[in-house]
C-alpha cells in the first residue's frame, strides 16, 4: 500500500509540475476545482454554491469552451439532462425542461427579462455565449423572487467580468454546411472605469434532410449581436453599469420572403453600499424585440410584430445579526406589443408591477433556511398573484440536505388574452381575456455529497400544475382559442456525479427521469422523453509552451410513446406514435500551440446518428459533422 | 465623471418617455402595396410586345372568385365563382388553380419567358386540355381541420396549375412554386408563353400573381 501511495504521489507531483505555470482559471486547460463558486439567481443576492439552500447547477465559462457550442440551445442539451430543444410550427425552436415548456422557464441575461418570443418561446438565437461568464440553472419554480414564468425553472446568464488590465481577442470557426462563428471582443480597465465589447457574427447555410419527415429542409441563415458592458465605480460605496445591446437574425424559410429579427437593449444599474450591512440597487432596463418580413422581390422590410418591455426595480439587502439576511425589491414594467396576429396588426399595452421580500436565515450553523414572499398585479387582466418559497439546507458531515416548497405562476400573455389571427385563411385563432394564471406548487429534496473533487448528487422533484395554458379547437368559434386545462402532474428523479483527478482527467454524468400525468381528453398530450443523460469525460494537459485538452461529449435521450389525437379539433380518438430514442456525441479538441493561440477541432454526432425519419423533436442533423476553430487572444500574446 | 453620470441618467430617464413604443421604428418599410400613389395597380401592367414579354398582377386571395384573362384585349375580370363567365376569356385563376376557355398547355423547359420568345433551344412538352374536377377547386376551408374541405366542380387545367403547389394540410402551408414556362394554344389559335413570377404582394401577402406572358393573336 505505502509503494502504491508513494508512486501516486510521484505522478501526480510529476504531473503538477508539468501545470505549475500560469493558467487563466476559465481556459480549459485549466482543471483546478472551484469549490467557491458564487451563485446569485436562486436568492438574488450572492452567496457560496455549497451554501446555497436553493440547488443550482452552474454551467461555466469553462464548460462551455468544452462544448464549443455557439448557440444556447446546443450548451443546455450538452451539459444537462432533461433539456430538449425540438421544432415546432414552421421550424421555430421549442424547449421542453422537465415537462415544462419555453413561456414557463424564465430566461434571464444578468438577471433581465428577455421581450419577445415566437410560438411561446424567446428566440434563442440572442442568446450570445461569446461574453457569458457562467449560467445559472435553477430547476423547478422560483415565482417568489422572479414572478411570471418562472413555472418550471430560472435560466441566468451573467456576463463575465474583465479579470485583466487589458483584453482583446479573435476567433473564426468553420464547419460542415458552410456553418461560420467569428466573434471579437475587447475590454478594458483605467481607473474608475471598465468596458467590455463583443460582436459576434454566425452564418449557416439552408440544407435539405437526409430522410423524409416533418420536416425536409433545414433553414439556413445568419445573425449579428453586438453587445457594450460599461462599468464606472466613482467611489467604493458605488457602482454603475451601462449596458447596450442590438441582435439581428436573418432566416431563409422561404422563396419569396426571409425571416428577420432584431433586438435592442439598454440598462443602466447602480449599486450603492449604504453601510457594512445594507445595500441597495436601482436599475432600468429597455428591451425591443421586432420581427419583419424581408420580401425579396419587393426588397420591402415589412415589420410585423414588436414588444417593448420598459422595466425599473428596486433591490434592497439588510444583514441582521445572527446571520439573518433581508432582501426586498419592487419592479414596475410597461409591457407594449404590436402584432400581426391582432385585428388589424393593433397593439397593446399593460403595466405590471410586483413587491417581494425574502428572509435568509440560519438559526443554527448547520441549518440555513430562505423564505420568500411576492405579490404581483397585471393591469389589463386586473389579475394578482401571490406566490410562496420556503427552502432549507441542513449540512450532515460532507453531506448537504436540502429540502423545498415554491410556488409558480405564470399569467396569460397579451398574445394569449387578444389574439385574433387568421390561419393560412384556414381558421381562425381567438385570444381570451378570462383566462386564469398558470400556477404550479413545487416541491423538491435532495442530497449532495462532496469529497474531494468528487460530488455527488441526487433528488426528486414533483410538481402541481394547475390551469396550463394552451390552445384548444372549439365547435361554437370553430377555431382555435387559449384556454385553461385542468391539474397535470410532473414528477421525476435526477443525479449526477461529477469527479476530477489532479492531474487532469475529470467525467460528469447526469440522469434525469421525468414522468407527466396528464388526464386523457384535454387538448396536450404529453411528449416528454422519460429517460434522459449527458455525460463528459475530459482530459488536460498542460506544458510551458503547449496544452490541450480533449473532451467527449454526449447526450442520450431516450424513445417515447405517446397517444396523440387524430383530429386537430376532437380530443377523443388517439394515435400512438413512438419517438425513437437516440444518442449523441460531440468530440472537442483545444491545443494552446502558442501563447494565446489556440486550435479548436470538433467532430459532432461522432457515431453518425441519421434519423429515418424527421419529426420535430428528431436531433437536426444529417450526421457527422466537422469544424475548426482558431482563437487568438491578442492580450496574452503580448504578455499581458 | 460627473458630468458622464449626469448624462447618463439624463439619457435613461428620457428614454422611457421618448422610446414608450419602441425605437427605430423608420428603418422599416411601408406595408402598402401599391404604384407610389398610394392604389394598387391590377392587370396588365407591362404589355407585351413581339419581343418582350409583359406582365399581369391580379389579387387572386378570395377562393371565391374566378379572374378571367383575355389576352386579345388585355383586360381582366374578376367575377364570383359561381358567375357565369364573360363572353370572351382566354384562362381563368382561382387562388392558383387555372381553367382555360378551350384551350391546351404544355411544360416547357425554357428558363424564362423572354428566352422562349427568342426560342432558345427548349423543349416543349405534351399539349393537355382541361378537364372536370370536382375535388380541385377549394371554396371553403372552414370545416378544413374537421377533415372537410368544400370544393365546386369546374374545369381544370393541370399543367398550367402545376406552376404552384400549396399543401394545406400543414401549418403554416408550404408552397412549393415550379418557375416553368408554360406554352398554351388558345382556342382561337393565338399562343401564349406562361410564367408565374411571384405570388406575393410588396408586403409579402400571398395569393398577389406577377404573370409573366407573351401573346401572339391567331391567323
Amino acid at each position: 500500500m505505502k509503494k502504491y501511495r508513494a508512486i501516486t504521489t510521484v505522478i501526480t507531483t510529476c504531473f503538477l509540475s508539468m501545470s505549475a505555470h500560469d493558467i487563466d482559471p476559465d481556459s480549459v486547460f485549466d482543471f483546478s476545482i472551484n469549490i467557491d463558486q458564487v451563485v446569485v439567481t436562486g436568492t438574488r443576492t450572492p452567496k457560496l454554491l455549497k451554501d446555497s439552500p436553493i440547488l443550482t447547477r452552474v454551467i461555466s465559462e469553462k464548460d462551455i469552451k468544452k462544448v464549443d457550442a455557439t448557440n444556447i440551445s446546443d450548451l443546455m442539451q450538452a451539459e444537462l439532462p432533461g433539456i430538449e430543444f425540438t421544432y415546432s410550427m414552421n421550424q421555430q425552436v421549442s424547449l421542453n425542461m422537465q415537462g415544462f415548456s419555453g413561456n414557463s422557464v424564465l430566461f434571464l441575461v444578468d438577471g433581465e427579462r428577455l421581450a419577445g418570443e415566437t410560438l411561446d418561446n424567446i428566440d434563442y438565437s440572442r442568446l450570445n455565449l461569446a461574453d457569458v461568464g457562467r449560467i445559472e440553472i435553477v430547476k423547478g419554480a422560483s415565482s417568489s423572487l422572479y414572478g411570471s414564468n418562472a413555472v418550471g425553472g430560472v435560466i441566468n446568464l451573467i456576463s463575465r467580468e474583465l479579470t485583466k488590465p487589458w483584453e482583446a481577442s479573435v476567433s473564426a470557426r468553420y464547419g460542415s454546411h458552410n456553418e461560420q462563428r467569428y466573434v471579437a471582443d475587447a475590454g478594458f480597465r483605467a481607473g474608475i472605469v471598465s468596458s467590455l465589447t463583443t460582436i459576434q457574427r454566425t452564418s449557416i447555410d439552408s440544407y435539405s434532410f437526409k430522410n423524409p419527415g416533418e420536416y425536409n429542409k433545414f433553414f439556413g441563415g445568419h445573425t449579428w449581436n453586438f453587445k457594450e458592458r460599461l462599468s464606472i465605480t466613482p467611489f467604493d460605496k458605488l457602482k454603475i453599469v451601462a449596458r447596450a445591446g442590438y441582435f439581428f437574425r436573418q432566416r431563409s424559410s422561404s422563396d419569396v420572403t426571409n425571416d428577420r429579427y432584431r433586438d435592442f437593449n439598454g440598462g443602466l444599474r447602480g449599486f450603492y453600499t449604504i453601510s457594512p450591512k445594507s445595500d441597495i440597487e436601482l436599475s432600468y432596463n429597455f428591451d425591443q424585440y421586432d420581427k419583419s418580413d424581408f420580401v425579396i422581390s419587393s426588397s420591402k422590410d415589412i415589420r410585423k410584430y414588436s414588444n417593448v418591455q420598459h422595466s425599473g426595480r428596486a433591490i434592497f439587502n439588510h444583514s441582521f445579526p445572527g446571520g439573518f439576511i433581508l432582501t426586498a425589491g419592487a419592479d414596475v414594467m410597461r409591457d407594449y406589443l404590436l402584432s400581426y396576429q391582432f385585428s388589424d396588426n393593433g397593439h397593446k399595452k399593460q403595466i405590471t408591477a410586483d413587491g417581494f421580500a425574502q428572509l435568509d436565515m440560519n438559526f443554527i450553523p448547520r441549518l440555513n433556511i430562505i423564505a420568500g414572499l411576492r405579490y404581483d398585479y397585471f393591469s389589463m387582466s386586473r389579475m394578482k398573484h401571490a406566490s410562496s418559497k420556503i427552502s432549507a439546507m441542513y449540512k450532515l458531515g460532507r453531506w448537504n440536505l436540502r429540502g423545498s416548497y415554491s410556488g409558480g405562476f405564470r399569467a396569460p400573455s397579451l398574445k394569449e388574452m387578444y389574439m385574433d389571427f387568421d390561419m393560412a385563411s384556414v381558421f381562425m385563432i381567438y385570444g381570451n381575456p378570462n383566462l386564469k394564471a398558470e400556477s404550479s406548487n413545487n416541491f423538491q429534496i435532495s442530497g449532495e455529497y462532496s469529497r474531494g473533487l468528487l460530488n455527488f448528487n441526487a433528488g426528486g422533484f414533483f410538481n402541481i400544475v394547475d390551469d396550463r395554458i394552451t390552445t384548444a379547437w372549439s365547435r361554437y368559434l370553430n377555431g382555435m382559442i387559449y384556454t385553461n386545462i385542468p391539474r397535470m402532474n410532473i414528477v421525476g428523479v435526477d443525479a449526477s456525479l461529477s469527479w476530477r483527478t489532479h492531474f487532469g482527467l475529470g467525467t460528469r454524468l447526469s440522469y434525469v427521469y421525468t414522468h407527466e400525468d396528464i388526464r386523457k381528453g384535454t387538448p396536450v398530450i404529453s411528449a416528454t422523453r422519460p429517460h434522459t443523460a449527458t455525460a463528459r469525460i475530459d482530459y488536460a494537459r498542460s506544458w510551458p509552451k503547449y496544452s490541450f485538452n480533449i473532451a467527449l461529449n454526449a447526450r442520450f435521450l431516450s424513445q417515447v410513446t405517446a397517444d396523440e389525437y387524430t383530429s386537430y379539433t376532437d380530443y377523443t380518438s388517439t394515435e400512438r406514435v413512438t419517438y425513437p430514442s437516440y444518442l449523441i456525441c460531440k468530440l472537442n479538441i483545444t491545443q494552446n500551440v502558442w501563447r494565446g493561440v489556440n486550435v479548436i477541432l470538433s467532430v459532432d454526432n461522432l457515431f453518425n446518428y441519421i434519423p429515418k425519419y424527421y419529426y420535430n423533436n428528431s436531433p437536426v442533423t444529417n450526421g457527422t459533422t466537422f469544424s475548426a476553430g482558431l482563437s487568438l487572444d491578442i492580450s496574452e500574446m503580448c504578455g499581458k | 465623471m460627473i458630468k458622464l453620470l449626469r448624462l447618463s441618467a439624463t439619457i435613461m430617464l428620457m428614454l422611457p418617455i421618448m422610446a414608450c413604443n419602441g425605437i427605430f421604428a423608420d428603418i422599416y418599410d411601408s406595408p402598402e402595396d401599391n404604384n407610389g400613389n398610394g392604389e394598387s395597380e391590377f392587370g396588365f401592367t407591362v404589355p407585351c410586345t413581339e419581343s418582350t414579354p409583359g406582365t399581369i398582377y391580379i389579387d387572386a386571395t378570395d377562393f371565391l372568385h374566378w379572374i378571367y384573362i383575355d389576352f386579345s384585349e388585355q383586360s381582366v375580370e374578376t367575377l364570383g365563382i359561381f358567375d357565369q363567365a364573360p363572353e370572351n376569356w382566354d384562362i381563368a385563376l382561382h387562388h392558383y388553380d387555372v381553367k382555360t376557355n378551350g384551350a391546351m398547355a404544355a411544360p416547357t423547359t425554357a428558363q424564362t419567358v423572354a428566352s422562349a420568345i427568342k426560342g432558345d433551344g427548349f423543349s416543349v412538352g405534351e399539349y393537355e386540355a382541361d378537364t372536370w374536377t370536382n375535388d380541385k377547386i377549394a371554396v371553403d376551408l372552414a370545416d378544413m381541420m374537421s377533415g372537410n374541405i368544400v370544393y365546386c366542380e369546374s374545369w381544370y387545367n393541370r399543367v398550367i396549375s402545376s406552376w404552384m403547389s400549396v399543401d394545406i394540410q400543414i401549418m403554416p402551408p408550404v408552397y412549393v412554386h415550379s418557375g416553368k414556362v408554360f406554352s398554351v394554344r388558345l382556342a382561337d389559335g393565338g399562343k401564349v408563353f406562361l410564367r408565374l413570377a411571384n405570388y406575393v404582394n410588396q408586403a409579402g401577402s400571398k395569393g398577389y400573381l406577377t404573370i409573366e406572358y407573351q401573346y401572339n393573336a391567331g391567323v
